[in-house]
């Protein structure tokens, strides 16, 4: 494993993968707005009236103890499953009712808290798949074959690999992806994200399981995003990640959000220390 | 061909056959009332074989359906298996819509003014040309984007929905052509055969598919088009020439299940992944400017 | 009305024959987590094994038991020949199936091989008629109840009253757990299969006792009934799947008696589908039923 490096030989060039459209657009609202969400499991509430807004190019935390329904409020975002209540707003228009792959498609796309691969696919191929509106995949694609879709094709691999070298994994670009390390794994799954020009990115506990070094990397990456104008909500256990990316931290704690902030002032609240026993 | 596990194929290729049936035999009142079907068209070869691969297509979405809900995928393919006896059963329980347990017979062939050796040819080729269209056809969906897309989805379809596929669309797509195939191959068999009945289609036929598959390999077409010939071939028709064992009569067609049977266990058992890989494609390294270093991953194993 | 009481008397009976093959079923599928589709044909050895002891002039009672032991046996070998060492090389459920339809077909065919492909019978054994509550029912029909009732009561005991019994139980609620509580869950597995594969045996011999004829293929076709009563009552669920087997075999005989007898087979048939389509975890099954068959 001779690169276990997420930024790679020089970690800059991340600069020069443009993902997001045209960064935020001036005087828009924002980008994602949550009200009164709430979702039970049987008799318990997950979630329990949780509302909240995130401005274009933000890097949002959510932080919490284990169980206060973090990542229930990720999933009910991402359209994996639906709200027992409350409403979600993408870009201005009420997604609370379309199907994950339709938030997908307007540019709302997820990671998964352990990482998910498709594990036959070689590492390019599962950045070159997530582009479900291909002219390829159409009817007239299959009908027109080669010809119709080639250049589509042709500027989707060159985006792929542009990804792979900023990653630094061009060297495991034909490699299976289910014979991926862990980092790696986490790595072709937000390329993967990324591959989809993301207008905002969900991910869940992206630096778990990863080094110190592979995490600074792994952080240099989001504000690089976060500057092309992507906007961010991320769920993180480690804090000091947090207080370095995050502009912005929701705490939850049985379902509700119990205090937002700034990290650095939110570690010296009292009720955040007593719901999270900050280190 | 979606990672749906469907036992019930052979249910779509009877459909396929029942369709040919019924568009060519002309009305049941013709030919002395022997045997009672609906419909009683006599159309041209083509047109029917075009009816069946529709037919086909929708009996398939309609299998793909009840795999849609999101069950054990062995408990899945106990589904598939009963809907294929039951549609055997059923179609054999009502004598004067299909025909029932008799089943059809005089389907006419379409080389039937030619002499019967002529014939024969003239069908082995034709179906050879078949093979070589659908051959193409598949090429479409196996390989390139869609190809890709297909294994993604197959690999894991929570993360395939979070990047944008439509899930059910895309299955129930691949059950549509699927079920077109099928079709077609189940018009083509009964206008050689001349004859189709419940009996034809029991579910021993679906594991004779299932063999095709496993051995040649799932998801590398060259490799099912090889098994399905070994199996077909080889196997069931091969065991007509063994020196009949004078013992009893099913002695030789028993000893062809069960190589059949005995060999998809071993070939589970051994060598899951058939005797040719799924294929992957390399990319390389387009030639384009700005990519730094300019490195190309090609060439690893 | 008298045609009603009458065909709910025939449901009842052939309940009590579902009922012994839909639990046998159901029991393995609950502690081994593996669909065995096999089992039908493993119902048919049993029948022809019936067939030869009959053959050899036992009395038809004995046969019973010895076959249903003699099929249990086939059962452990399946098992342990076959199943598990390919659920030890991690192979996936659906692979699974594929073996056991698979094995199911070859045991057929071993069947064909060794006795023919022609239709076979037990000669007339119904015995004397019984007229009871209004139910004319054949001696035959009335032992085999009982022998139902008893075998379902012993199977009761054995699982709520032993020590076997209670870990045959945490095997089927969780394996893991139930091995690291050191309990020998390959060997519970083997009884389970055993007991799946006596059940089976009798139920093959009882079912070839109150038809007429039957063939080779008469257990994959009994096949669908009794995964009816195994779905209806929850897989994995024994006392669901004794309920299950009275109410198909009920609902079965009372449809082909108002309707078309060759359609009865499709009253199971939309059992199956409604049940795993509307509640996979079936009527009685528990909240940990459900977590094991979504996916």
């Amino acid at each position: 494993m001779s690169s276990a490096s997420i930024g790679g030989p020089g970690s800059a060039p991340v600069a020069e993968v443009s993902t997001a459209t045209s960064g935020p657009a001036a005087g828009a609202g924002p980008i994602l707005r949550v009200a009164d969400l709430a979702r039970q499991y049987g008799g318990v509430r997950a979630v329990d009236g949780v509302s909240f807004e995130l401005q274009p190019g933000t890097i949002t935390g959510i932080i919490g103890p284990n169980g206060a329904g973090k990542s229930t409020v990720l999933t009910v975002v991402s359209g994996f499953i639906s709200p027992t209540a409350g409403t979600i707003e993408f870009l201005g228009k009420d997604v609370t009712r379309l199907p994950m792959h339709r938030r997908a498609q307007m540019g709302l796309v997820r990671t998964f808290q352990i990482a998910r691969v498709f594990e036959g696919l070689t590492a390019i191929e599962n950045l070159m798949v997530a582009v479900p509106q291909q002219k390829s995949l159409t009817v007239k694609g299959l009908l027109g074959g080669k010809r119709y879709w080639q250049s589509e094709e042709k500027e989707i691999l060159e985006r792929a690999w542009a990804l792979m070298t900023t990653f630094g994994m061009a060297d495991k670009a034909n490699e299976k992806a289910g014979r991926l390390s862990g980092g790696q794994r986490r790595a072709v799954e937000i390329m993967r994200a990324l591959m989809m020009r993301p207008k905002l990115l969900l991910v869940d506990e992206p630096m778990a399981g990863l080094n110190p070094k592979l995490t600074r990397e792994l952080e240099e990456v989001f504000l690089t995003l976060r500057q092309q104008g992507l906007s961010i909500l991320i769920i993180e256990h480690e804090l000091d990640t947090v207080e370095r990316i995050c502009s912005e931290v929701l705490v939850m704690a049985w379902g509700k959000v119990i205090a937002r902030g700034e990290m650095a002032e939110l570690r010296t609240r009292k009720e955040v220390q007593d719901a999270y026993v900050v280190g | 061909m979606s990672g749906v596990a469907n036992l019930a194929y052979i249910v779509v290729i009877a459909a396929g056959a029942y369709t040919y049936g019924i568009l060519t035999l002309g009305p049941d009142t013709g030919n002395g009332g022997f045997q009672q079907y609906v419909l009683g068209y006599r159309l041209p070869f083509f047109l029917a074989v075009i009816a069946a691969a529709v037919v086909g297509a929708v009996v398939g979405v309609l299998i793909g359906v009840t795999g849609l809900k999101r069950i054990r995928q062995d408990y899945q393919a106990m589904v598939m298996l009963v809907i294929s006896i039951m549609a055997a059963t059923v179609i054999g329980a009502a004598p004067s819509f299909l025909g029932g347990e008799p089943g059809l017979s005089l389907i006419p062939n379409p080389f039937a003014n030619l002499s019967p050796a002529t014939g024969d040819w003239a069908y082995v080729a034709m179906v050879a040309f078949a093979c070589v269209i659908g051959y193409l056809v598949m090429r479409r969906f196996t390989s390139g984007p869609m190809g890709r897309a297909l294994r993604a989805m197959r690999d894991d379809e929570h993360a395939a929905a979070a990047m944008g596929f439509s899930v059910i669309k895309m299955r129930l797509l691949t059950q549509a052509v699927g079920g077109a195939f099928g079709g077609v191959s189940g018009a083509l068999l009964v206008a050689f055969i001349g004859g189709w009945s419940p009996g034809a289609w029991a579910y021993v036929e679906t594991l004779a598919l299932l063999t095709a598959v496993i051995v040649g390999g799932m998801g590398n077409d060259f490799g099912v088009s090889l098994g399905t010939f070994v199996i077909a071939v080889l196997l069931l028709q091969g065991v007509q020439f063994l020196p009949q064992i004078r013992s009893h009569t099913g002695l030789t067609e028993a000893i062809g299940w069960m190589t059949l049977g005995l060999m998809t266990i071993a070939f589970l058992w051994l060598r899951p992944q058939g005797v040719f890989r799924e294929r992957r494609p390399r990319y390389g390294q387009p030639a384009v400017g700005n990519a730094a270093g300019g490195e190309v991953a090609e060439g690893h194993s | 009305m008298h045609l009603l009481v009458q065909s709910i008397g025939f449901g009842v009976a052939a309940g009590a024959v579902l009922s012994l093959g839909a639990v046998g079923f159901t029991l393995q599928f609950g502690i081994s987590n593996v669909l065995n589709i096999s089992y039908g044909s493993l119902m048919s050895v049993g029948a022809f094994l019936g067939l030869f002891m009959l053959g050899l002039g036992l009395n038809i009672w004995l046969v019973m038991v010895i076959g249903g032991l003699a099929v249990g046996a086939c059962s452990v070998v399946l098992n342990r020949g076959l199943i598990t060492p390919l659920v030890r090389k991690g192979m996936a459920p659906f692979g699974l199936v594929i073996v056991t339809v698979s094995a199911g077909i070859v045991l057929e065919y071993v069947i064909v091989a060794v006795a023919g492909p022609a239709t076979q019978t037990y000669g007339n054994r119904s015995g004397a008629t019984l007229n009871f509550l209004g139910w004319t029912l054949t001696t035959a029909q009335v032992v085999i109840f009982a022998i139902a009732v008893v075998l379902m009561l012993g199977l009761h005991l054995l699982l709520t009253r032993t020590q076997l019994g209670r870990a045959m139980r945490a095997t089927s609620a969780n394996r893991t757990l139930a091995r690291s509580c050191g309990i020998a869950t390959s060997r519970i597995s083997d009884i389970a299969w055993f007991m799946s594969g006596t059940f089976c045996g009798m139920a093959g011999i009882a079912l070839a006792i109150t038809i007429e004829s039957f063939d080779f293929t008469l257990g994959s076709i009994f096949l669908i009934p009794m995964i009816a009563a195994a779905v209806l009552g929850g897989v994995g669920q024994p006392y669901g799947a004794m309920i299950g087997g009275l109410v198909v075999g009920i609902v079965s005989s009372v449809s082909s008696a108002y309707w078309d007898p060759a359609y009865q087979s499709v009253v199971a048939f939309g059992i199956i589908i409604v049940m795993l389509l509307v509640r996979p975890r079936g009527l009685f099954g528990s909240a940990t039923a459900t977590r094991k068959l979504l996916a």
